[in-house]
């Protein structure tokens, strides 16, 4: 059996890229997404065993989801290891602002729970298949395709709220969400 | 799903679909970082906020942790590895590696759920049978310690040199916690440090250097004695004050005196209520007053094994009481429960525990006050429950030993043999059995 520093040196060089866009895309500031990255990656070194070998990503997504929410309740560690990261991160480009035409679509993702927003982050910005989802959210495969299900239901109900009637251009929008609905 | 919907999604990725773009070097720090933390051995955890479902293979319900080898350090009592699912009770357990290197004369604090060990001076403290004055070099860096992950982080250094007064021996710290921020006092001048933040800030400094510091429910209190021994005190009231720029937080000290003339004085604080200990020529006198005015003053007789003993109370909060607890009587450990102002007592052990070093004079010891009991003569007793706690052995030398109490547990770092032939770098925690035996 090869020493655990080589199967998670392996893991961490197939996966630091996906996590650290995960932890930039859900702070704040993005040079705090660097101890984000660090906690999660202790965790892993830690419990190398229970990673599953075909959903490693989500497991670390799933990992970095709670360290996100301890932060947020208030516990924060800071790493010495990051320091190099952090300064990285905090010389990252502006985010681009949308264009009009995106802001009902933001807003309408706004209006979501938190948990139907990650269902649809997890699927459209990190590209996780159904069963992938399900590792990082702990729960079963089905039970991503009934929340997912409803999630989109509600996005394209706030959508519809948020776009003015009578507008060119936007009945085919509507016409084409109304159609997706029935299908 | 609606795949346009999905691509319309994409659109408001804020990283535009594309990872971030950062220095390798910043990345290898990363992985050698981590790769520098050891990997605990030998303990079954129950995973209780990782849980993976792999829709092919089962439920993963517990992770196994291998513990490092340990027979290189000179301890004793470290337990072999437990299959308990729920982290080991009644056995001392060695921790994370800790980033800080061997220490003594720490500055410790429990805040939010977290130890934190900072300063002290390097390497191991003078021995006590030798004739020489203290050595190592003050430090300042720090650590977190959470006991709910095994996890270390290191915190901002402090801003001066953070020794832990007098070291364990004496019962008089000069930091304390109000309002989960660390207060430090040295000399006059008072930082803060505000974990939530990771920030040392200046505090208002005090008029004279005061002679212990105390925290209340409230309040701190700082007490002062002057060349004729007069007592005295100050009491710290948050917010109140001008706010001044690049200050941290705002507040005032209230002075108070107590003109209780005395050659030996203890003082410790319960909610805000003040209990001073006084040993004169007639014997020891107990005054409890309102620690924010000084009024309300209450005079207590003095159980006969008491009266000629040294007076230093440790504060101690059991589930429903609060004590002001006497270790060290004659023959016996008193306890004065503020809420009725009665007293209790029990016979002192007749052999050092646990939580006490062995030294010429006088003996030192740890006053720990984890989950509601105390360390009398080194064993901890819940005065509450009249009963006693089985403790291991410490697993680290006694000497030089940093040794803080938390909520429901115990962390021991470092300590040197007698001969300092050699020096702990190791941590353990202990999660101390309950209360139930009659004996110690």
């Amino acid at each position: 059996m090869p020493p655990a520093s080589e199967g998670f040196t392996g893991l961490f060089e197939r996966t630091h890229g996906a996590l650290l866009a995960y932890a930039v895309r859900r702070v704040a500031d993005p040079a705090d997404a660097a101890d984000v990255v660090a906690d999660t990656f202790l965790i892993a070194w830690r419990r190398l065993e229970a990673i599953p070998v075909d959903a490693e990503r989500a497991w670390l997504f799933g990992v970095a989801r709670r360290v996100l929410a301890n932060r947020n309740r208030g516990t924060r560690r800071r790493h010495a290891m990051v320091d190099r990261l952090r300064e990285s991160l905090a010389t990252l480009p502006g985010r681009e602002p949308l264009g009009s035409e995106r802001l009902p679509l933001a807003e309408a993702l706004d209006r979501l729970s938190e948990r139907d927003r990650e269902l649809l982050r997890l699927l459209a910005w990190e590209e996780l298949s159904h069963e992938e989802i399900a590792v990082a959210l702990g729960i079963s495969a089905g039970a991503v395709r009934v929340r997912l299900h409803r999630a989109r239901q509600r996005l394209q109900a706030a959508l519809v709220d948020l776009t003015p009637p009578g507008r060119a251009g936007d009945a085919t929008r509507a016409d084409h969400l109304q159609a997706g609905r029935t299908r | 799903m609606n795949p346009d919907l999905i691509e319309e999604l994409k659109a408001l990725d804020p990283l535009g679909g594309r990872r971030p773009e950062v220095e390798r070097g910043a990345i290898d720090d990363v992985l050698e970082g981590v790769l520098r933390t050891p990997r605990p051995l030998g303990r079954v955890r129950t995973a209780r906020w990782i849980g993976a479902v792999v829709a092919a293979a089962a439920v993963i319900t517990a992770a196994v942790l291998v513990w490092p080898d340990n027979t290189a350090q000179r301890v004793t009592a470290v337990p072999a590895a437990s299959p308990s699912p729920a982290p080991a009770v009644g056995t001392w357990a060695r921790t994370a590696r800790s980033p800080l290197s061997p220490r003594h004369y720490s500055v410790t604090a429990w805040i939010g759920g977290a130890y934190y060990l900072i300063g002290g001076l390097a390497g191991a403290p003078c021995p006590a049978s030798a004739d020489c004055v203290e050595q190592g070099s003050p430090l300042r860096d720090g650590a977190r310690y959470d006991p709910a992950t095994d996890t270390w982080a290191r915190i901002a250094s402090a801003p001066t040199d953070m020794i832990h007064a007098l070291g364990p021996a004496n019962p008089y710290p000069l930091d304390a916690v109000l309002d989960n921020k660390l207060y430090v006092v040295s000399g006059t001048s008072m930082v803060v440090y505000d974990p939530a933040s990771d920030l040392w800030l200046d505090a208002p400094a005090l008029d004279a250097a005061p002679v212990s510091l105390h925290a209340g429910a409230k309040t701190l209190v700082a007490l002062f004695a002057d060349a004729t021994k007069t007592l005295s005190y100050a009491h710290f009231e948050p917010g109140r004050g001008r706010i001044e720029p690049g200050r941290g937080p705002v507040g005032m000290w209230l002075y108070h005196d107590l003109v209780s003339p005395s050659s030996l004085h203890g003082v410790t604080v319960l909610g805000d209520e003040l209990v001073v200990s006084n040993l004169t020529a007639d014997g020891m006198t107990i005054t409890i007053m309102d620690a924010l005015t000084s009024r309300g003053r209450t005079t207590l007789a003095v159980p006969a094994g008491l009266r000629q003993q040294r007076p230093a109370p440790v504060a101690l909060v059991t589930g429903g009481e609060a004590w002001a607890v006497f270790p060290r009587g004659d023959t016996s450990a008193w306890f004065l429960r503020l809420s009725d102002r009665t007293w209790s007592s029990v016979k002192l052990p007749d052999t050092p525990g646990t939580f006490v070093a062995q030294a010429v004079n006088p003996v030192l010891s740890w006053y720990v006050t984890p989950s509601g009991m105390v360390a009398i003569n080194g064993h901890l007793y819940d005065p509450e429950k009249r009963r006693w706690s089985l403790t291991p052995a410490l697993p680290v030398p006694a000497e030089g030993a940093v040794i803080a109490s938390g909520e429901g547990s115990v962390l021991a770092c470092f300590g040197s043999d007698a001969e300092h032939s050699s020096q702990n770098d190791a941590c353990y925690l202990l999660r101390p059995s309950p209360a139930t035996s009659r004996t110690p």
